[in-house]
């Protein structure tokens, strides 16, 4: 992962528990997710709704044996007694804000833990609602989390709630889909941005990170003065309005990939690794529709090392001297 | 369930007619679909009458208020129907042109003309955007019960629930959500330093996982970024 963005954490030792969650697996009816990735899934909203979820730690009991070691190894290490943490698992569904807790458990009580455990079924008793939702998907984060307040200590998690270490999966549906569109920019929001009054257009990331999951942050914003775009819905169906939609598309796309290129490693990622991402979705806008894996992992170096390339692709990919040509042959006619 | 949706060609092609004064029946483009019980749609007939008897009585230049308080009667309607239909944008958009065109006309009314961004407030595509959709999450994101007194009391609030509440984690978190409103109600900021709260709080998220805050928890914390000098 890159260096350049990464959430900076007020805390010290507790590198030991990093990857301690990685062994897990989160298992949708027969698909399998593995921590920090995301699968897709092709499913009827029927289907989808009758899949149950399942957690499993690790994939045997030797591998589970050391699981729980490696917990109780790291929080030694950190210095953060068993009774003050617990495991914790929230699925989330973000079109209707769902989030629901679907599973805890004391790490003092590692020993009653199961190897798979499922969690398809919320408080009541019901397929827990986040998990309900077929249209948007869902995420489910899995952490290990104080349990309440520890004595304040510098560079110590003190606080209920705080993450230790923590995974995420994914699992996103054909149905779902991820809308950017621009938002009118008025005197208020110029005033607000410190852009000048007569800025046309305005990309603001606002604390988005482009190489994270999509659902799980605000959006990026893409500002387009409110009288010119007013204007392109008035003339939607003309040839020059289509010019100037496209135009207002490229720079947006644009915006994503100089912030992917400005600010990360160029071998900071791969594409498995912002798949679900804003980057990942123009990855998938630069490369063709049979592009695998591979092919991915090669436009999204050209993204992270020749965004100015990268950009002249998407002018192709967006059909740009056709359009703007056709744009012009209409106002002659 | 079965249950009716709109699909977003129909819709923009209905809204396009009506902001044009064009009368559309909307019938032939409804879809049901799904299996089981037929979704029983009364309920959301009569709220709508309520809605639109409303809000040709609402005098307040503040409108958003109204949206807050009509937020818990939406709410209270839809909440029993499966979240598998909520997910599904084609819903929102069948309610929005079906039952709650006039107001929605009316709470976003610069937008409804030929050239307007009216589609973002029916088309079900986003959370913050699409009228119903907000106000069923404003309520949600309150808990669900008795929640017209923050949802609809907080004055010229659109932003406050659009930008710190409906569009970040706090929306899914109720008790935090119910804190920050009831700081935001009892010591209204401006935007600017409303924004710098949210901030806070955000910053705070990717650090602690709120959800597990009970109500006393989420108070202190929300005091926490709320008294940053």
């Amino acid at each position: 992962m890159s260096t350049a963005n990464r959430t900076i954490r007020p805390f010290k030792g507790l590198t030991a528990l990093d990857n301690v969650l990685d062994t897990a697996l989160l298992q949708f009816g027969p698909d399998r997710c593995p921590a920090t990735k995301r699968i897709h899934v092709d499913l009827l909203a029927h289907e989808y709704m009758v899949r149950p979820v399942k957690l499993e730690w690790a994939p045997d009991d030797r591998s589970f044996t050391q699981f729980k070691a490696h917990i109780e190894s790291g929080l030694r290490m950190a210095g953060i007694g068993a009774e003050a943490v617990e495991l914790i698992a929230i699925a989330k569904s973000s079109y209707l804000k769902l989030a629901d807790i679907v599973f805890r458990h004391r790490v003092s009580d590692l020993g009653s833990l199961e190897r798979l455990i499922d969690i398809t079924k919320g408080r009541e008793g019901n397929r827990a609602r986040a998990l309900s939702a077929p249209f948007t998907g869902f995420e489910l984060e899995l952490a290990l989390i104080l349990a309440f307040h520890l004595k304040p200590a510098a560079l110590k998690p003190f606080r209920k709630g705080t993450w230790l270490t923590r995974v995420q999966f994914g699992v996103e549906t054909t149905l779902s889909q991820i809308v950017f569109s621009p938002i009118p920019l008025t005197p208020e929001i110029r005033h607000s941005l410190q852009i000048s009054a007569k800025a046309t257009r305005y990309v603001d990331l606002d604390g988005h990170d482009i190489t994270r999951p999509a659902t799980e942050q605000d959006e990026p914003k893409f500002y387009v003065d409110a009288d010119f775009l007013a204007q392109l819905n008035a003339r939607r169906n003309s040839l020059l309005s289509h010019a100037f939609q496209i135009q207002l598309a490229l720079d947006f796309v644009s915006a994503i990939v100089r912030e992917a290129s400005v600010n990360h490693d160029s071998d900071a990622f791969t594409y498995e690794d912002v798949r679900t991402s804003v980057l990942g979705s123009v990855v998938r806008m630069l490369a063709n529709a049979s592009a695998d894996d591979k092919q991915h992992d090669h436009i999204l170096g050209q993204i992270l090392n020749r965004p100015e390339a990268a950009i002249a692709n998407l002018e192709h990919v967006f059909n740009v001297n056709k359009v703007f040509s056709d744009a012009l042959k209409a106002e002659d006619e | 369930m079965r249950y009716p949706i709109l699909s977003r060609p129909h819709v923009e092609e209905i809204a396009a007619k009506r902001v044009s004064g064009i009368d559309v029946d909307i019938e032939a483009e409804v879809e049901w679909i799904g299996s089981g019980d037929l979704l029983q749609l009364t309920t959301i007939e009569t709220l709508a009458d309520e809605v639109r008897i409303g809000m040709e009585q609402w005098t307040d230049k503040d409108i958003d208020r109204y949206e807050g308080q009509m937020a818990q009667k939406l709410y209270d309607t839809l909440v029993h129907i499966p979240t598998e239909v909520l997910d599904d944008r084609g819903f929102w958009r069948y309610l929005s042109v079906k039952y709650f065109w006039n107001f929605i006309v009316w709470r976003q009314k610069s937008a409804f003309k030929p050239e307007g961004n009216y589609m973002s407030y029916v088309d079900g595509a986003k959370n913050t955007e699409t009228v119903l959709v907000r106000m069923f999450i404003r309520t949600a994101a309150l808990g669900g019960k008795s929640t017209e007194r923050l949802a609809g009391g907080i004055t010229e609030a659109a932003d406050f629930w659009r930008s710190h509440v409906v569009r970040v984690q706090t929306g899914s978190a109720p008790n935090i959500a119910r804190a920050l409103a009831e700081k935001q109600y009892a010591d209204r900021q401006t935007t600017d330093p409303i924004r710098e709260v949210g901030k806070r709080l955000n910053r705070t998220w990717t650090n602690i996982i709120m959800h597990v805050y009970d109500e006393s928890e989420a108070r202190d914390i929300v005091d926490e970024v709320w008294n940053v000098d």
